[in-house]
């Protein structure tokens, strides 16, 4: 009777841990630091209705590589390139009822405390979208709808930042948000992550306005273009790349969409936005040695 | 018998409950990753001007950072269309516009 009482013991703690493996999300930094950058964007997970069919297009555009990572009920595969964590990705079928929807990346940015940020965020006419998560390696966090409906996530890393450095090819390099009235949600976020909030000049006639933390521009805030089209606040996240035209074709190529075609921005260098295979927009940014000030190593 | 099973049991679902902790941090009842978020579909996401202005600030404008500043002290307390005090805090006029991060990684 004690062998089986034994047994049954370990079984049950085999079963649990390998249920627990199923939960454990890689940390954001490896090794850990205590390093904490309130207000960055740290991570972007995109949401997929097929896995593979992301892996390729991500995959060969980008040269990211993949892992996968057990999440529960879905399949969550880490993107790395050059070694490096860059994304998550989550497989999840579409809603078969109600409104119809597509996939999408989500930002997650930076705080130390998620549920104070989050009950900030409901006082100022956010809402949750998803309640506050602990995983053991991650970290804690939640997805926010802002006053405008721009789905974002907060996370507090319990590995630490990662360092302010000068994002590769192949990572991301900035984030924008685009809403009706980007003066209104510039307020929203800085009330959040106390942003430092920059007016950038206008030709457009449309408000473009700079967030930045830690002396460092984080994202910009864009009014949404005027015009008939159906248009939403929403966040965009860009990828660095060396040359946005052949990236956006190459896109067309593997099943995606243009959707912005590449120009030059007025902030210099070329941009784009294109689609996934799915439907998930992200923005592709050039980069070169000739834009960036030196500063200390 | 039956005690040892029941044991077992709670004891699996205790640690269960312990892998995510939603809400107040007191349950488990989220099972699977909860950064599931789909977007609504049909919405447009172009329409760019010529004139948008997306991308991060880049140093190396040595004279459009000088018109940037002349822009800034000039709309820095009323917003540029409405003429009303914007809903923001500007930053400080003297402070330049930021960039992203230019360190590059040591390895």
């Amino acid at each position: 009777m004690p062998k089986v009482f034994a047994s049954l013991i370990l079984l049950s703690l085999g079963a649990s841990a390998a249920y627990a493996a199923q939960f454990e999300l890689p940390p954001l930094n490896d090794p850990p630091s205590t390093e904490h950058h309130v207000g960055k964007i740290v991570w972007a997970d995109l949401v997929t209705p097929d896995l593979s069919a992301a892996e390729k297009f991500y995959g060969t555009l980008f040269g990211w590589s993949f892992r996968d990572v057990r999440a529960g009920a879905g399949n969550y595969v880490l993107a790395s390139v050059n070694g490096r964590p860059v994304a998550g990705m989550l497989e999840k079928a579409l809603p078969s009822s109600g409104e119809k929807h597509q996939a999408a990346w989500l930002t997650f940015i930076s705080v130390r405390d998620v549920d104070a940020i989050k009950r900030n965020a409901v006082a100022n006419k956010a809402k949750v979208l998803r309640d506050s998560v602990s995983y053991p390696m991650r970290g804690r966090q939640a997805v926010l709808a802002d006053p405008e409906g721009a789905v974002f996530a907060i996370l507090a890393s319990s590995s630490g930042d990662p360092p302010d450095y000068l994002a590769a090819p192949g990572e991301w390099i900035w984030s924008s948000l685009h809403a009706k009235d980007p003066g209104a949600e510039a307020a929203f976020y800085q009330t959040l992550f106390a942003y430092d909030v920059f007016d950038s000049p206008t030709e457009d006639g449309l408000q473009h306005l700079v967030l930045s933390s830690d002396d460092y521009a984080r994202a910009s805030a864009n009014a949404l273009p005027d015009g008939t089209a159906k248009r939403r606040a929403h966040w965009l996240n860009f990828i660095r790349v060396d040359n946005a035209a052949d990236v956006a074709a190459k896109a067309a190529t593997l099943g995606g969409k243009v959707l912005v075609d590449p120009h030059a921005d007025k902030n210099g260098g070329m941009v784009a936005v294109i689609a996934d295979p799915a439907g998930a927009p992200l923005g592709i940014l050039e980069w070169t040695d000739a834009d960036t000030k030196a500063e200390p190593k | 018998m039956k005690t040892a099973l029941a044991l077992c049991l709670a004891c699996s679902f205790a640690m269960l409950g312990a892998c995510a902790v939603e809400g107040g941090g007191v349950g488990g009842a989220e099972v699977g990753y909860s950064a599931d978020y789909y977007a609504p579909y049909g919405y447009e996401y172009g329409g760019w001007g010529g004139g948008y202005r997306v991308g991060p600030w880049r140093h190396h404008d040595d004279q459009h950072d000088e018109h940037h500043d002349d822009h800034r002290d000039e709309h820095r307390d009323v917003h540029p269309d409405t003429g009303h005090k914007p809903a923001y805090r500007p930053a400080p006029r003297e402070r330049p516009m930021p960039s992203i991060p230019s360190r590059p990684r040591s390895h």
